[in-house]
C-alpha cells in the first residue's frame, strides 16, 4: 500500500494554507498593525501585546478559566459515571440510548441558549408550571446552561473508551484477587484516561470560548475570551482580537501537547 | 438497489445546487435588520427589472467595517446621523444628485430635522429615511416606575438606590450618552472629567445586585413589555415596534415610553458610497422610496416616524398613527444630534462599557 | 453487595439528572413552539400557527435550504476526499502516520472561533467570495480531520495484504480501492459522514465568520434576529420537528438493525 502514500501530499499542503498561513497572519497582527481590512500603515508595535496586561483581558482570561473550569469539573464528576453505566449496560438498545444524548447537541445551539434565557427570567413560558426564576447573570444559572451544553461532549469520549475496554482484564483482576473499588482504581480508571482527556478538551476549551452563552444567560455582563474575540473583530481592534486568539491557541497547543503524550496512536478523538 | 440509491442521491445533489446565475444588474444596498419592507423592494425589482442584493446588519459601526472591508461595493447604504458625518469626512460618500430624485418636487422633509444637518458639512451627502429619539421604556404594572421614569428621566437607569430591574443598550455612544444627558452634559461630550462622571455612574447602577441590571440591544423592548425588565433605555422605534406587535396579537399593553425634554434624536438616511458602480440605480431607489404610497406603505411596516411630513400625514390621518410620541421633536424640547466623534473618542467609550463590566 | 446497590444507582440518579438537564431547553422550546402568545403565559392556549409561519417566513426558508445545501454538499466532498486521505495516512510508516495525525488533530482540537477567524483571514487574503463558496470550503474544512479519524480504525482491521493481492490479480491502483478497500471500511465512511453532516448542520460560529450579505445559514440567522428583533416562535417550531425527526430516525433505525431476519433480506437486494 505504500504507493498510495502519495494520496496524502493534497491534504498536507490544504491544512498548510488553511492553518499555517491564517496563524502567522495573527502571530504579525499581534506584534504589528498589520490588518486585514485595508487601511493602515504598517509599523510593529507592542502596543496589543500590552492589552495582555489591560483589566478588561485579566478579567475576560479569569472569567473563561473559572466558568470553563467548573463546566468540565462538573461535566466529568457527572459525565463519568453516566458513561461507565452505558459502558456496562447489557441491553440491546444500550447505542439507542447513548445517541439519544446526541440529540439535543443536533438542536440548534443558539436556540437551547434562549430556552435557558427564558427559564432564568422571571416572566417566560414556565410561569405555566407557577414557576419562575431570576437568575440572569448569576454564576449558576451560566454553570447549569454550560453543563446542559457540554456533557454531552465529555461523556462520549469516555464511553467509547470505556465500551471498547476488553472486560476480561476486569474478570481477571478480581480472579486475582481486587475489590471492585480497587479493580476501578487500579484498571478501569487509568485505561480510561484518553476518554478523560478527550472530553475535557471537548469541553474546556469550547466553554473557555464561548461567546453567545455567557452574553446572553449572563445579562451582557459577563465577559469571556470568546466575548473579547468576537466583539473586536467586528466592531473594535482586529489586532485585538489577534492578541486574545494568539493566547487561545497557545492554550489549545498546550492542551493538545498533553493528549498526544497520551495517546500515541493519535485515535483518541474518537 | 444501490444503484437506483446512487442516482437519487446524485439526483438529490444536482437539484439542490444553487444556479446562481443571474444577468439583472445588482443593486447593493446595506441596512438595519427589520428596516425596510422587503416586499417593496420586491416591487422595486419588479419595476426596474434589477436585483437587489439586500443585506443587513446591526449597528452603524457595522456598516463601517463592512463598507471598508471592500468585499462589497454597497451601492446604498443607510447610517445613523454621526456615521454619515464621519464617513463623509472620510471622502467615501458620494453626493446626492437632487436632479435624479423628481419625487422630491412633491414632499418636504419636517424642518425639525432638516435644521440638524443641513449647514453641517455632511448635509449634501444624505437624503433622510426616519427619525426618532432615545428614551425610557418602562413597564405601567408597577405606578413607582412611571412616577420614578417622570420624574427622573434618563437618571432613572442610572439611580443606583433604585430596586427596578433596568435595561441599558449595548451600545456605547447610546448608554454613556444617557448618563451623560442624565448629568447635564451634552451627549457628544469629549470632556475628560464628564466621562469619569459618567462611567462612576454606570458602575453604582451596575453594582446593585446581579439580576437587577443587564444589557441588552433589541431583545430590552420585549423584555419591558414582559415585565422582565421594569425599564430601559431605547430607541422610540423599539417602543413603537412593541405596541404595534401587542396590538397585532391582541394582548394587553402595560408598558409605556417617556422622552425625556433633553435627549438624542437620531435620523437614519439614504447614503451612496463612492465605491457604487450604480449610482443612477442607487439614485432610483431612493426615489422610490420618497414616492408618498410607497414610503407610507413603507412607514406603516417598519413602524419608525417618516421624516417626511407629507408621508407623516398620512400616517397620523389614513393609517391611524396618532400616537403620543410619534412625533420626536414636540414643542419645547432640546434634541441633540450624535455628533462625528473621533476615533479616539469612540474608543473611549467602548472602554468605558467594557471596563464597567468587567468588575 | 450492598456497595454495588449503593454504586448503581447513584451512576441511575446522575443518568437521569444528565438527561434532565440536557432535555430540559428541548422542552421548553417545544412548549414555546406550541403555546399560542409569545408575551402572556399566564394560560396555556395551544396552537398550530408557529409550526405554519415556518413556511411563510421567507429568510427562514432560504436558510434552511442553504443548510440543507451545504450539509449535503459538505458531507459528499469531506467524506471523499476524508476517506481517500486516510488511505493514505494509512499507507504510510508509523512514524508519518502519527505526524500526520497531530495535523490532523489540530482543526479538530481548535476551538471555532480561532478556526473561524483562521479561514476568514485566509479566504480573505484569497479574495475568494464570500458566502456560498467560503462556507461550503469552511465546512468541508472542519469535517474532514472527522472523516478521517472515523474511517482510520476500520483501515487498521483491513487485511494489509489484501491491497496487494487485488493488484497482483490485474487490478488498477483505482480499481482495488473501490472495489476491495471501500467496501470493508464502509462502516467508518458511513459513520464519518454521519458526523460530517452534523457538524454541518448545527455549525455556527465557524458559519457566522464565513457569511456575507443576505446569505445565511439557519444559525447565523437565528443568532442575527437576537440581537435585532424578537425570536419569533417559529424557529422553535422548525427546531421542534428537527428533533422529532432526529429521534424518529434513529429508532426506527434502531429497530431495524435489531431484526437479523429484516439485515438479510435488505443484504440479499
Amino acid at each position: 500500500m505504500k504507493s498510495l502514500r502519495v494520496m496524502i501530499w493534497p491534504y498536507v499542503i490544504w491544512l498548510g494554507i488553511i492553518i499555517l498561513i491564517p496563524s502567522l497572519f495573527i502571530i504579525l497582527a499581534t506584534v504589528s498593525s498589520f490588518h486585514i481590512f485595508n487601511d493602515y500603515t504598517f509599523r510593529f508595535t507592542s502596543e496589543f501585546i500590552r492589552f495582555l496586561s489591560d483589566p478588561i483581558f485579566l478579567n475576560a482570561f479569569k472569567n473563561s478559566i473559572k466558568y470553563a473550569g467548573l463546566t468540565t469539573m462538573i461535566c466529568l464528576l457527572v459525565g463519568y459515571p453516566v458513561a461507565y453505566f452505558f459502558a456496562n449496560m447489557k441491553s440491546k438498545n444500550k447505542t439507542l440510548y447513548i445517541a439519544l444524548l446526541i440529540v439535543p447537541i443536533w438542536s440548534n445551539m443558539i436556540v437551547r441558549i434562549i430556552a435557558w434565557e427564558n427559564v432564568f427570567k422571571p416572566v417566560s413560558i414556565i410561569n405555566l408550571f407557577n414557576l419562575s426564576f431570576d437568575l440572569i447573570g448569576y454564576d449558576v444559572a451560566i454553570i447549569i446552561a454550560m453543563v446542559s451544553m457540554y456533557l454531552p461532549f465529555m461523556i462520549f469520549p469516555i464511553y467509547a473508551v470505556l465500551d471498547k475496554m476488553d472486560h476480561k482484564l476486569i474478570e481477571a483482576a478480581h480472579d486475582l484477587g481486587a475489590g471492585d473499588f480497587q479493580t476501578f482504581y487500579k484498571v478501569t480508571f487509568p485505561l480510561s484516561l484518553g476518554g478523560i482527556v478527550s472530553g475535557i478538551i471537548m469541553t474546556l476549551l469550547p466553554a473557555m470560548t464561548a461567546f453567545a452563552l455567557p452574553e446572553r444567560i449572563g445579562g451582557g455582563k459577563v465577559i469571556l475570551l470568546g466575548n473579547l474575540i468576537e466583539k473586536q473583530i467586528f466592531r473594535g481592534s482586529f489586532n485585538i482580537a489577534a492578541t486574545v486568539s494568539l493566547v487561545v491557541m497557545i492554550v489549545m497547543l498546550g492542551l493538545f501537547a498533553l493528549i498526544v503524550h497520551f495517546d500515541k496512536e493519535g485515535e483518541t478523538l474518537l | 438497489m444501490r444503484k437506483k440509491i446512487l442516482m437519487t442521491l446524485v439526483l438529490l445533489v444536482l437539484s439542490l445546487v444553487l444556479v446562481a446565475c443571474s444577468n439583472k444588474p445588482k443593486l447593493y444596498v446595506l441596512n438595519w435588520g427589520q428596516y425596510m419592507d422587503l416586499d417593496l423592494v420586491d416591487d422595486f425589482e419588479s419595476e426596474f427589472g434589477v436585483k437587489v442584493v439586500y443585506e443587513e446588519v446591526g449597528s452603524n459601526e457595522e456598516m463601517e467595517i463592512k463598507l471598508k472591508q471592500g468585499i462589497t461595493k454597497y451601492d446604498i447604504m443607510i447610517p445613523s446621523e454621526y456615521m454619515i458625518d464621519k464617513l463623509s469626512s472620510e471622502n467615501l460618500l458620494s453626493p446626492i444628485d437632487y436632479s435624479l430624485l423628481t419625487n422630491l418636487n412633491e414632499v418636504e422633509f419636517f424642518s425639525d430635522a432638516t435644521v440638524l444637518y443641513q449647514d453641517e458639512d455632511f448635509g449634501d451627502y444624505l437624503i433622510p429615511y426616519f427619525f426618532g429619539t432615545v428614551g425610557v421604556m418602562y413597564n405601567t404594572t408597577n405606578e413607582a416606575v412611571k412616577t420614578a421614569v417622570e420624574e427622573q428621566g434618563f437618571c432613572a437607569l442610572f439611580d443606583d438606590e433604585s430596586p427596578f430591574k433596568i435595561g441599558l443598550y449595548d451600545s456605547p455612544r447610546d448608554t454613556v450618552g444617557a448618563a451623560l444627558m442624565c448629568l447635564g452634559h451634552s451627549v457628544n461630550s469629549n470632556v475628560e472629567s464628564e466621562l469619569l462622571e459618567a462611567q462612576a455612574l454606570l458602575e453604582a447602577v451596575l453594582g446593585r445586585s446581579s439580576e437587577l441590571t443587564r444589557f441588552g440591544q433589541d431583545d430590552l423592548k420585549g423584555d419591558v413589555a414582559r415585565g422582565n425588565l421594569d425599564l430601559a433605555l431605547v430607541y422610540s422605534g423599539d417602543y413603537f415596534e412593541m405596541v404595534f406587535e401587542y396590538e397585532a396579537e391582541e394582548e394587553e399593553i402595560k408598558f409605556d415610553y417617556f422622552a425625556p425634554n433633553h435627549t438624542n434624536i437620531w435620523i437614519d438616511a439614504f447614503v451612496i458610497p463612492k465605491v457604487s458602480e450604480n449610482k443612477e440605480l442607487a439614485h432610483s431607489f431612493i426615489n422610490y422610496f420618497l414616492d408618498k404610497e410607497v414610503a407610507a406603505a413603507n412607514a406603516d411596516w417598519v413602524g419608525y416616524t417618516p421624516v417626511i411630513s407629507e408621508v407623516y400625514d398620512i400616517m397620523v390621518n389614513d393609517y391611524g398613527y396618532d400616537y403620543e410620541h410619534y412625533y420626536p421633536v414636540p414643542a419645547g424640547s432640546t434634541r441633540e444630534v450624535f455628533m462625528y466623534i473621533s476615533e479616539a473618542h469612540a474608543q473611549e467609550l467602548n472602554m468605558i462599557l467594557s471596563t464597567v463590566r468587567s468588575n | 453487595m450492598k456497595k454495588n446497590y449503593w454504586s448503581l444507582s447513584f451512576q441511575v440518579t446522575l443518568t437521569v439528572i444528565t438527561f434532565a438537564i440536557i432535555y430540559l431547553p428541548i422542552l421548553v422550546i417545544f412548549l414555546m413552539s406550541i403555546h399560542g402568545s409569545q408575551y402572556n403565559f399566564e394560560k396555556f392556549s395551544f396552537t398550530f400557527r408557529w409550526y405554519q409561519a415556518i413556511f411563510t417566513d421567507r429568510q427562514l426558508v432560504d436558510a434552511i435550504l442553504v443548510t440543507l445545501q451545504i450539509a449535503v454538499l459538505s458531507t459528499l466532498l469531506a467524506t471523499t476526499f476524508g476517506t481517500l486521505f486516510a488511505i493514505g495516512i494509512h499507507s504510510l510508516r508509523k512514524k508519518g502516520r502519527l505526524r500526520m495525525m497531530v495535523l490532523n488533530n489540530m482543526p479538530v482540537v481548535n476551538p471555532d472561533i480561532v478556526t473561524g477567524i483562521l479561514m476568514f483571514m485566509i479566504f480573505r487574503f484569497l479574495r475568494i467570495s464570500f458566502g456560498f463558496p467560503t462556507m461550503l470550503l469552511a465546512h468541508v474544512f472542519f469535517s474532514i480531520p472527522f472523516v478521517i479519524l472515523s474511517v482510520l480504525p476500520k483501515l487498521k482491521q483491513l487485511d494489509p495484504n489484501i491491497f496487494d493481492a487485488a493488484l497482483d490479480l490485474g487490478a488498477t491502483k483505482f480499481q482495488a480501492i473501490i472495489k476491495v478497500i471501500l467496501p470493508s471500511i464502509k462502516v467508518g465512511v458511513i459513520a464519518g459522514a454521519l458526523i460530517a453532516f452534523t457538524m454541518s448542520i448545527d455549525d455556527f460560529i465557524i458559519s457566522y465568520f464565513m457569511k456575507q450579505g443576505e446569505f445565511h445559514n439557519v444559525s447565523t440567522l437565528i443568532y442575527s434576529r437576537l440581537g435585532k428583533r424578537q425570536i419569533s416562535p417559529n424557529i422553535f417550531a422548525y427546531n421542534s420537528l428537527i428533533v422529532f425527526l432526529t429521534i424518529g430516525i434513529m429508532v426506527t433505525f434502531n429497530r431495524l438493525n435489531r431484526n437479523p431476519k429484516r439485515i438479510m433480506e435488505r443484504e440479499k437486494k
